[in-house]
């Protein structure tokens, strides 16, 4: 409690040091978030003094058969064109002339509803939506009404159900969030098993990914193979590339905005899957029906179990590898005015051989929101979470001699944002949002001989605080615009010690100078940006629009990594005295345009993409367990370009996607590259993927997927230098990124078989998939190497080299799972 | 730090990883002088090998960079001439009877002088503390280490900060070559960023002094050298580097083990020198200049 009281007084008050990028004083910054937080009840006056003929129509829209809330769905009158979609909690609200009217809701893949209604004064409808009975009508891309591709100011920004994803022939039968939007353009990876994705020339801690709010700082399982979110759990799935809403902050490159299923509220049920990696089992029900439900969903792996036989023969079999999750969600509606939502995740991977040698990681969420109406136009969401990643690792089996560290980020955060739906033509999104993160950079504790030796590292705080106001304003029938405005501070705070360095020209590391103690709370450091984002729409004719958008960004937190695949020891360390917040900016245009009555839908966009004070590091940093890490890292430029294709086949039969992305993603670091501009580790030329699925009839369905992207960067030695007896790989060019590996290609298959009902009545259903990844069996590179041979040298003999081509997936794998609900 | 740590575990996720040796056309590189110039006070000959970088698959010895001058001055008041032995491109001191290199606390300067350009490097030769001993163990199979006799040593760190460490251990008179089984040490620990002074090497360190099968699909038969076994001798020799050389040690081992680390390999990259080109700035050269003093400890395995 100590700490959120802080969060709060320094939010309003906060003996704020200002050396900022645009210079502003504290009063005005106060005076500002005062006036943002005062604006519902300023606002909410005003709805009496309406307009008397001006009538609003409100409500949640549900899934009928479970109570779920739906989010996008379309509230539309046709026949005075006015219309809106149902925000994240499901909520929607309307303002037109009072009359009567026929109101559409549809939502895809459900069957529209159309309800007669007199509107005389506001009125509350809640809508319940039942899912269309023709199965071969299933969607691919949800997105909310069939054209918003094209009549919403969004872009850059997929959205993907989770029905999509679960059809999406998987690695091991095991379906995955994260490898699934990595089949959108402008997204791709460095490699297979590295965990993340990157986003338009982002690395992969310029993501925010958000599980139910709750930042989620290291998505994957397994290191990288999949990913934490459970399938079971996942109700909605929104990339944001760019165009990013004000409401959102602190990341350079994307929001992945994962949203949990609220639970059954209408009924008890449950679905799950057993694979070859995991299994799963969800549950929902309601707890008071129809007003409160909760969903809790569990997997566990069991490699290790299935492995031990084979492990037993290489004498492995104390080896420990398991990971697990478990995620649950509840929530309770007091009344149509107030909601309340409790969701939470906690994830394990657990890796050990015996007592020997230990390591595990995992994530921490929980978020408690509560959605409050204060008039029928005046939607607000509160928010408090808490999040925490840590890891630990150990060796030694002996209370004489061990090593033992641990490491974590956790954070505290309270949000609260306010929709107004001020009128047809005006949606105004404002509110603010305060983060209080606390470091553990590394614990460690090692014991030899009896000796212990603490050595661990001192933690950390900072508080990262924002505050936004959006409009979605529809100018004219053609042209619409979102714009917006993000005002982030951010605090470097003691207790600790702050370094200064001195200054190097040539890149190496830098030498201490000063260390300057501060107490508890102290500002070291502060910084603040002005964050404008903007998106215009204008409608060249029903079916197609351009568009055009903005946004700046600033991201106070990085990931400290140099590995081409982030691991899951990377810590992350706050904006200090002498590592400056990063800012990208991001312009965007795109052509939307649907065919044969949203049966394609189709898009191109480009993108600039500029990045200022990326993290780098020296060469041979140590990154690892040190305290004087800022001495050892570098300041980056970066620039990413691209042009990105998509074309959606969304009705029939047969439906998919193909994506194209021609891209460009680079860096400029001093002392690198002989300061010159180099590709990215994850750069790649080009990537395509296709993805289909076909429907054959009710009981068989397959899909397939296909991907080739350029081969990504490395770099590559010219000649050899002996040194003590080891050959020591030398670039006399002293370029970085200098050779592509082979390119990527893959394709993978699966089919889905639906057995026929032995009793038609029983709420069992079940299904069988069957999946090869990787069909042709194709060795994709991960990376190539250079070494000497691994056989021990012998004196007196040179030592040959070879290099070595690294594939993480080196067959085709074919896998079955079962699927199931009740 | 991560690189040591991550590949053990790595080894047992990638179950389908697989590695191939394969062909790859390299750029070719101008040749730059690449000095070995790792001294010490251990009784016996100091050798500086003179060499020239070549192409990186040339899979011979490195050419000799012969003819040159070299020489090592201590501000101590001692000089060093180092000969060339024929034309190998070796140039050896040779120390008197009851005499051995260097005086502890003592700054070297090393210079060389080949075909008329001058280049130089200078090192320290830091204070060593004893090996205590050295231990043996039995250890049943476990983890794909085969039963045997594991070893560690105990020492503990110098008192002051930045006391660097390059643990060299010898089986049966034979180094432990590999660039996996390099041992280094920053005051005891892996690394200088923590604040630990004169503490007992930690367990990691002071157990690296074993081999180190290969590991991987890849992996050929290590019987040449297995484990321990009773009756073996094990030479530990604990060396006083700069932090110079720490740093150039620890990015060589980087360097040459790119590829154990499988997905979370660490950038490519040229390892650092201290050779300085005094004639022509713009010269590159490779190699490193270490001065070191050396503890020793022997030990024969006994049940």
């Amino acid at each position: 409690m100590q700490l959120f009281k802080y969060t709060f007084l320094s939010y309003f008050w906060g003996d704020f040091k200002i050396q900022s990028i645009t210079k502003m004083n504290t009063s005005r910054i106060v005076a500002l978030l005062l006036v943002v937080l005062a604006l519902p009840f300023i606002v909410q006056g005003q709805d009496d003094s309406q307009k008397s003929n001006q009538v609003t129509l409100s409500g949640y829209v549900k899934d009928a058969s479970n109570g779920e809330t739906l989010i996008g769905a379309s509230v539309f009158i046709r026949s005075i064109s006015a219309g809106t979609v149902s925000n994240a909690y499901g909520f929607y609200s309307l303002s037109v002339p009072a009359g009567s009217y026929e109101v559409e809701i549809s939502y895809i893949g459900f069957a529209t509803q159309t309800q007669q209604i007199s509107l005389t004064e506001n009125q509350t409808l809640n809508i319940e939506l039942g899912e269309m009975v023709n199965e071969l009508v299933e969607v691919v891309v949800t997105s909310e009404a069939e054209d918003r591709n094209v009549t919403t100011t969004e872009m850059s920004v997929n959205k993907l159900g989770m029905k999509t994803i679960e059809k999406l022939p998987a690695l091991l039968g095991e379906v995955d969030v994260i490898r699934s939007i990595q089949l959108l353009p402008g997204v791709n990876t460095v490699g297979e098993g590295a965990t993340g994705f990157n986003v338009r020339g982002g690395s992969i801690d310029q993501n925010l990914v958000l599980l139910d709010e709750a930042p989620v700082y290291n998505s994957s399982h397994l290191f990288g193979f999949f990913s934490v979110f459970n399938p079971d759990a996942v109700k909605d799935v929104k990339l944001y590339k760019g165009g990013i809403p004000a409401r959102y902050g602190g990341r350079l490159s994307s929001i992945l905005d994962v949203r949990m299923k609220e639970g059954n509220s209408k009924e008890f049920s449950g679905s799950g899957g057993i694979g070859l990696i995991f299994s799963r089992l969800a549950l929902e029900a309601p707890i008071v029906k129809d007003k409160s439900s909760f969903i809790v969903a569990a997997r566990r792996s069991y490699i290790d179990v299935l492995a031990r036989p084979f492990l037993n023969a290489n004498d492995l079999g104390d080896t420990k590898l398991n990971f697990y999750d478990v995620t649950l969600k509840a929530n309770y509606i007091f009344s149509d005015r107030d909601k309340l939502f409790l969701s939470g995740y906690f994830g394990r991977d657990n890796f050990g051989f015996g007592d020997a040698a230990g390591f595990n990681w995992g994530n921490q969420t929980a978020t408690l929101r509560w959605n409050h109406l204060f008039s029928d136009k005046l939607f607000s969401n509160t928010t408090f979470y808490y999040s925490n990643y840590d890891y630990q690792i150990n060796f030694g089996d002996t209370a004489e001699d061990q090593f033992d560290w641990d490491a974590d980020i956790q954070n505290y955060s309270l949000k609260m944002d306010f929709k107004y739906y001020l009128n047809p033509k005006n949606t105004i999104t404002f509110g603010g949002q305060t983060i209080l993160y606390e470091f553990e950079p590394g614990n460690a504790v090692g014991v030899s001989d009896g000796t212990v030796t603490d050595f661990g590292l001192p933690e950390k705080y900072s508080l990262e605080s924002g505050i936004f106001i959006e409009n979605e304003q529809k100018v004219t029938s053609k042209l619409s615009l979102h714009y917006g405005l993000r005002l982030s501070v951010f605090n470097y705070m003691g207790e600790g010690n702050a370094f200064t360095f001195e200054d190097n020209e040539d890149a190496s590391r830098r030498d201490l100078l000063e260390t300057i103690s501060f107490g508890q709370w102290e500002n070291i450091q502060s910084y603040t940006g002005w964050e404008p984002r903007a998106s215009v729409k204008y409608q060249l004719n029903p079916t197609s629009s351009v568009k055009l958008s903005y946004n700046r960004m600033y991201q106070y937190i990085h990931l400290v990594s140099n590995t081409t695949a982030a691991t899951p020891v990377d810590v992350w360390t706050p904006s200090t005295n002498n590592i400056q917040p990063a800012r990208a900016d991001q312009i965007a245009l795109g052509y939307f345009k649907n065919f044969k009555d949203n049966m394609f839908v189709t898009s191109i966009e480009t993108y600039y993409k500029d990045f200022n004070n990326l993290l780098e590091y020296i060469e041979g940093a140590d990154l690892f367990v040190n305290e004087l890490i800022e001495g050892d890292l570098l300041s980056a430029e970066g620039r990413a370009y691209g042009l990105e294709l998509q074309v959606e086949k969304k009705k029939g039969a047969l439906t998919g996607w193909a994506s194209y992305t021609l891209a460009r993603t680079e860096r400029k670091v001093p002392g690198i590259n002989q300061n010159d501009w180099f590709p990215s580790r994850f750069d790649q030329t080009h990537n395509f993927s296709l993805t289909l699925f076909y429907e054959l009839n009710k009981r068989w369905s397959f899909s397939s997927n296909f991907v080739f992207n350029t081969g990504t960067p490395a770099t590559f030695p010219t000649d050899r230098s002996d040194i003590q007896g080891y050959v020591v790989p030398y670039n006399a060019n002293e370029s970085r990124n200098n050779v592509r590996i082979p390119a990527y290609h893959r394709l993978d298959l699966s089919a889905t078989w639906k057995p026929k009902k032995k009793r038609p009545n029983r709420k069992w259903k079940g299904e069988w998939v069957f999946s090869i990844y990787n069909v042709y069996n194709r060795r994709n590179p991960f990376s190539i190497y250079f070494r000497q041979q691994t056989i021990r040298p012998q004196a007196g003999q040179p030592i040959n080299t070879e290099a070595i081509r690294f594939s993480v997936i080196g067959n085709f794998i074919p896998s079955v799972a079962y699927n199931f609900e009740f | 730090m991560s690189k040591y740590i991550i590949p053990i575990f790595l080894s047992i996720v990638l179950f389908s990883a697989c590695t191939d040796v394969i062909d790859v056309d390299l750029d070719e590189g101008e040749s730059v002088l690449s000095v070995d110039a790792f001294l010490n006070n251990l009784p016996g000959p100091q050798v500086i090998k003179l060499r020239f970088t070549a192409p990186y698959f040339s899979n011979e010895f490195t050419p000799e960079a012969s003819g040159a001058t070299v020489t090592v001055d201590g501000n101590d008041g001692n000089t060093y001439n180092f000969v060339e032995v024929g034309q190998t491109g070796d140039y050896v001191w040779s120390p008197g009877p009851d005499s051995i290199f260097g005086t502890i606390g003592a700054d070297y300067t090393l210079t060389i002088v080949l075909d008329g350009q001058t280049y130089t490097a200078v090192s320290r030769m830091n204070p060593v503390p004893p090996i205590d001993s050295i231990s043996t163990e039995f250890r049943e199979d476990e983890f794909g280490q085969p039963d045997g006799y594991y070893a560690q040593f105990h020492s503990t760190d110098l008192p002051g900060r930045g006391n660097t460490y390059w643990i060299k251990a010898f089986k049966n008179g034979m180094f432990l070559n590999k660039p996996q089984e390099m041992n280094l040490a920053f005051d005891a620990t892996f690394t200088g960023g923590v604040n630990t002074d004169a503490v007992p090497f930690i367990q990691p360190i002071a157990e690296g002094i074993n081999r180190i099968p290969d590991t991987g699909d890849d992996a050929v038969d290590d019987s040449d050298l297995p484990p321990y076994e009773l009756g073996d001798s094990i030479r530990v020799e604990l060396h006083a580097i700069t932090e110079e050389t720490f740093y150039f040690l620890e990015e060589v081992r980087t360097q040459t083990t790119l590829g154990d680390a499988g997905i979370f390999a660490e950038p490519a990259t040229n390892v650092p020198t201290n050779i300085i080109p005094v004639d022509n700035e713009d010269e590159n050269t490779q190699g490193f200049f270490s001065v070191a003093a050396v503890a020793v400890a022997e030990t024969i395995v006994e049940e």
